[in-house]
């Protein structure tokens, strides 16, 4: 009898196929995350035994929700994205990789009688809600001296800001290229505040499920590595690389290069320290926690334990 | 016998069982695969169809494009989602596409030629297809009219959705969850193989096995029950088998208790087969056979056979039980040392259903000790024990046949008989004196003696104590008288008993058929008289009957007068005078009681003294001549004359408590001198306790009586009472003094020796019944110093004695100058 159901476990063992099962990393069309398709469209994730699916999405909202929805294996997100998962669900999500680091890549842009930051106060700014955004609002208004009770703020998606601005319906917009591309190239509007002045407090991270952590570290690593290779290619080849990536994002190369160029790519040797507990990247997160009161998440605020959000432990298994 | 070769129960259901879940797996498995797979499609095309559904609604809702975009991205992160995308316009753009790559692309330019070449064929049909890429996933293209989803065009126009599904994850998981289901079901299967398998052994082969074991120590002398099954039809067995259990016990118990019955039975029981051979013999048989059972078994029934019986006999034996079913009767069989034995058997054959017979049970008493007894009862009823001779019942029916086969003409049987009733002479006495013992052998010597005279026809038989009978047939008289004649000197010849000597001689009473009689016990009765008639005569002879028929109630009538006579005084002491036989002086008289019977005359005291000693009449009569003869001699005392008077004692007398009382009253009342009587004892006095009769002589003596032995050597003599008791004279029998000369020579001797007795002793011996003068010179001769006799004086009344002694006091033929010389 034992005999029989031994021999029938290993007929169904060898039944079952051995092929792994792919991560999927979702995504919106930001310039930063599309390394992830360079990687992909290189061969980088194949070479590294891993197999990867792409979900591209229009918003860091869209991403984030279908990472909370259980939709995703890893996803694109924004310390304000990162700071909401575990809030809104049941879902934890852990920081392991600074896809890059918005310089200049993170925009303020007001009408053109609007001078300083300063004049912003009792205006309207439109802000995509619960985005990075509020964040490059937080830290403007800060720097002039203001808080973002300060001003009117106005949600709406990024795609419909050019119109509300043109429309003058409200005084400024946080944007970010490829969207304020066209803003900026008009000129009755103009950029009043980037994250080139608050550096390495905005980032574009890779957060993945606390499982793949504990249970799947060699296929993170793997990952991560083909991510590395390719931030290196892309700084070795940027047209080929842009090309490729704005390709896959829609974008065309000009938008692609301009968001590029507000945005720097970390490379591997960098990520543990960015990572590290009390990095830069650790005060970006934990300067985002007070504006979680914007995000209508002002009870769970305290709640949040920022050290549990991220880690450099992955990338430091990286090799550069 | 080893099964083991044999697969068990369990192995040959299990493989059939095995197999079953196997095809049940298999079918199932089959049938889980082909319904997933189905069911999956079916899934997967209903996916696609909601999805392309939902583009649809989204296409026809949603007014902005950036809307419209957002909504199809987000639409594509569901899994199994690869493409949405969705076409419109002329140049087949793509409006919105989660490739973001393909926004604002005509379709046309995709890289998939597969996907393209699908739009291209849709587009054109305008008709949905759903197809299955070469990749595997799933390319749902539907046609739809889009209006305003391009910011460049709001009119209506062509379009398409293509929604692609990645169902090779599906079918992965499908595989996988139909394989798990599929695996969960064979082990079902499986676990319900086994417990089938399971409940097999427990509920079928465990018990069963129990059965077996059961059996099997039944089989080896020990039963045991077999526990309650857990399944009706093996409980059932298991019932049954238990019942019959108990049933075999109890035929067991039955059959041991049958044994026991058998080999413990005191009758002989054997079972044969329906051939007669012998199977079954139990121990009373073996016994009564004296074989051993060994040599019983297996032997024909034949082997116990005499041939006491005749073929015959067997042949009805056999008849009998095919007719009636048993036989029963007495059979004499023969013992293994060849003796006979006679056994009660009660035969049963055995028979089978269908009636034939199967065996024989043969159940025997032995009988010889009871046909033994029988046969002694038959014996001791006709035979007397002592003598071994017919006893009365006996000789009366002999008698009785022979005079019922006799012909007075002499033709059938003896035309006369003789019934000779024959009596010891004085048995009484040797049976008081010498005791039953010496009384029995003289009896039976006197019957062997009887015995070996008998001739063919004769018939001997004991009546009672002393009395035979001996028939004789077909004598004639003369033959017959002289016959007896030679019996009685056969029968006188003296007995020897451990250096005793005893003469006993018989009286023989005769009748004669049909001269006297017809009838057996008047023949008897009439020979009795006759023998009546010897004894009186004096015994040793023989008298034949006379024919006087109111003999037979004579004595009836004088024992009747003689108690009338004694009350009455109808008796009469006659004297008989006692002689010196030195001087012929009257010494003394003895008295002698007479009776003069007013109508039958003198009645002699042969005839009524016996009759008084057997009728008790002896103790008044014997008082009344004590008395009577004391009174005598004291007249005669006061009349000068000084005689002894000597008086017959009887023994019964003597014995009677007062007897010493008595003679001192008498001597009292008559004033007699006490030396003046004597006392006339018979021997069988002294043959009583001894002690006893020393005090009642000692006593005697001391009253100043005088003693004298009567009859003195006819019975009991001793010379220890001669020495012992104070005895003052022998009387020598008359019947010796009377044979003295003529016919024995013994007599003689014994006369003398008595003679010289009495001188030895110092007693005086006084001869009877001398009546002639030779005897009493002979007498004298021997020294025997006084006589008494009809030589002298025949007994006398008393004044008769009165005037004789006053005449002639001297016996003239006794006085002194009779010169003995003179005597031959």
């Amino acid at each position: 009898m034992r005999v029989i159901l031994l021999m029938l476990a290993v007929m169904v063992a060898g039944c079952v196929p051995s092929q792994e099962q792919s991560i999927r990393i979702g995504y919106n069309n930001w310039p930063g995350y599309e390394l992830l398709w360079l990687a992909e469209e290189l061969g980088y994730f194949r070479d590294a035994g891993v197999r990867v699916e792409h979900v591209q999405f229009m918003s860091l909202g869209d991403s984030r929700r279908a990472y909370e929805r259980g939709q995703l294996d890893a996803v694109g997100v924004t310390a304000i994205e990162l700071l909401q998962i575990p809030l809104n669900s049941s879902r934890q999500a852990v920081a392991v990789w600074v896809m890059d680091v918005s310089h200049g890549g993170d925009q303020l842009i007001a009408q053109a009688s609007i001078r300083r930051v300063q004049d912003l106060k009792g205006k309207r700014v439109a802000v995509e809600p619960a985005t990075v955004s509020l964040q490059l609002i937080s830290l403007a208004l800060s720097q002039a001296g203001l808080s973002v009770g300060d001003v009117t703020l106005v949600g709406m998606p990024q795609s419909h800001m050019k119109v509300a601005l043109d429309a003058a319906e409200v005084d400024a917009v946080v944007s970010y290229p490829p969207y304020s591309t066209d803003m900026l190239r008009v000129g009755k509007t103009h950029l009043l505040f980037d994250s080139a002045q608050t550096p390495d407090s905005i980032v574009d991270l890779l957060a993945v499920h606390p499982d793949m952590l504990t249970k799947e570290p060699e296929r993170l690593r793997r990952v991560l590595t083909a991510l590395a290779r390719a931030g290196d290619y892309l700084r070795h080849f940027p047209q080929d690389a842009m090309s490729r990536m704005a390709r896959h994002a829609g974008m065309s190369l000009p938008d692609m290069n301009d968001s590029l160029s507000g945005l720097r790519i970390p490379q591997a040797q960098d990520q543990p320290a960015l990572l590290a507990a009390g990095g830069r990247v650790h005060q970006g997160i934990a300067s985002v926690v007070p504006l979680l009161d914007l995000l209508g998440l002002s009870e769970a605020s305290h709640a949040v334990a920022v050290e549990d959000l991220l880690t450099d432990q992955a990338a430091r298994g990286v090799q550069p | 016998m080893t099964l083991e070769p044999l697969p068990s129960l369990a192995q040959r259901l299990f493989v059939p069982l095995l197999l079953l879940a196997v095809l049940v797996a298999g079918v199932g498995g089959w049938w889980v695969q082909g319904y997933h797979r189905d069911s999956l499609h079916e899934a997967v095309v209903k996916r696609a169809s909601t999805l392309v559904d939902a583009v649809v609604l989204g296409a026809e809702t949603i007014q902005k494009f950036e809307d419209m975009q957002r909504f199809v991205t987000v639409l594509a992160a569901e899994r199994e989602v690869q493409t949405v995308m969705i076409a419109s316009g002329a140049d087949k753009r793509i409006v919105a596409s989660s490739r973001l790559g393909w926004l604002d692309k005509p379709a046309t330019s995709i890289e998939d030629a597969y996907v393209r070449d699908l739009l291209e064929r849709v587009w054109r049909s305008r008709q949905a297809a759903l197809e299955v890429s070469p990749d595997g996933s799933l390319s749902y293209v539907v046609p739809l009219r889009l209006y305003g989803t391009h910011r460049d065009n709001p009119l209506l126009q062509d379009g398409m959705v293509l929604v692609q599904l990645n169902n090779q994850q599906m079918l992965r998981d499908a595989l996988l969850s139909s394989l798990g289901l599929w695996g969960l079901l064979t082990l079902l299967t499986l676990l319900l193989v086994g417990l089938m398998v399971g409940l097999l052994v427990r509920w079928v082969t465990r018990p069963i096995a129990q059965m077996e074991a059961a059996i099997n120590a039944r089989m080896q002398g020990s039963p045991v029950r077999v526990a309650p099954a857990r399944t009706r039809e093996l409980a059932r067995l298991a019932d049954a088998y238990n019942d019959m259990l108990t049933a075999e016990q109890r035929a067991n118990e039955q059959l041991y208790l049958i044994e026991k019955v058998f080999h413990n039975s005191q009758e002989g029981l054997i079972v044969t087969d329906a051939t007669k051979i012998i199977l079954m013999v139990n121990e009373a048989q073996c016994r009564m056979s004296g074989y051993q059972r060994a040599q019983l078994l297996g032997q024909h029934i034949g082997l116990l056979r005499s041939h006491v019986h005749t073929p015959a006999f067997y042949s009805d034996m056999a008849q009998s039980l095919d007719e009636s079913g048993s036989w029963s009767g007495e059979v004499v069989d023969r013992r293994a040392d060849g003796n006979l034995f006679t056994v009660f058997v009660r035969i049963s054959p055995v028979r089978n259903a269908q009636g034939q017979i199967t065996h024989y049970l043969s159940i025997a008493t032995d009988v010889t000790e009871q046909k033994k007894a029988q046969a002694r009862i038959a014996w001791l009823s006709e035979y007397d024990v002592l003598t071994g001779l017919p006893n009365q019942t006996s000789m009366l029916t002999h008698l009785q046949s022979l005079l019922a086969d006799s012909d007075v003409d002499g033709v059938d049987g003896p035309a006369t008989l003789a019934v000779v009733l024959l009596d010891v002479d004085r048995f009484k006495h040797v049976n008081e004196a010498l005791g039953h013992d010496t009384g029995n052998q003289l009896l039976q010597q006197a019957a062997d003696r009887l015995r070996q005279h008998l001739s063919r026809q004769d018939f001997l038989a004991r009546l009672s104590g002393d009395e035979f009978v001996l028939i004789i047939g077909g004598m004639e008289r003369d033959a017959l008288l002289q016959r007896l004649q030679g019996l009685l000197a056969i029968m006188d010849v003296p007995y020897h008993f451990d250096g005793v000597v005893i003469r006993a001689s018989v009286s023989m009473g005769v009748s004669l058929y049909p001269e006297h009689a017809m009838e057996a016990r008047e023949l008897l009765a009439d020979a009795d008289a006759a023998l009546y008639q010897a004894k009186e005569k004096g015994r040793n002879t023989f008298v034949v009957y006379q024919g006087d028929p109111a003999n037979r109630l004579y004595r009836l009538r004088l024992e009747s007068d003689l108690k009338h006579a004694i009350e009455k005084g109808q008796l009469l002491l006659h004297y008989q005078p006692q002689i010196d036989m030195a001087t012929g002086r009257i010494l003394g008289v003895e008295a002698l009681v007479r009776w003069p019977h007013p109508e039958l005359g003198l009645v002699s005291p042969a005839e009524f003294i016996p009759l008084a000693e057997e009728t008790g009449l002896i103790q008044p009569l014997g008082t009344w001549v004590l008395a009577q003869a004391c009174q005598q001699a004291r007249q005669w005392q006061l009349a000068g004359h000084e005689l002894r008077v000597a008086v017959n004692v009887s023994s019964l007398q003597f014995s009677h408590a007062d007897f010493v009382q008595q003679v001192a009253d008498t001597l009292d009342a008559s004033g007699l001198s006490p030396a003046l009587l004597e006392l006339e004892l018979t021997e069988s006095v002294m043959a009583g306790d001894q002690h006893q009769v020393a005090g009642v002589f000692a006593s005697l003596k001391t009253l100043g009586v005088q003693l004298a032995i009567d009859d003195f050597g006819t019975g009991f003599s001793s010379l220890s009472y001669l020495k012992n008791f104070p005895l003052d004279r022998l009387k020598v029998d008359q019947s010796f003094v009377r044979s003295m000369q003529s016919q024995d020579a013994s007599s003689l001797s014994v006369v003398q020796a008595v003679i010289e007795l009495a001188n030895a002793f110092s007693l005086v011996a006084i001869a009877e019944g001398v009546e002639t003068l030779e005897q009493a010179m002979l007498l004298r001769q021997m020294g025997c110093e006084e006589c008494q006799g009809f030589l002298c004086a025949r007994p006398m009344p008393a004044e008769d004695l009165l005037q004789m002694i006053r005449h002639s006091p001297v016996c003239p033929l006794l006085r002194p100058d009779t010169p003995s010389q003179t005597l031959p």
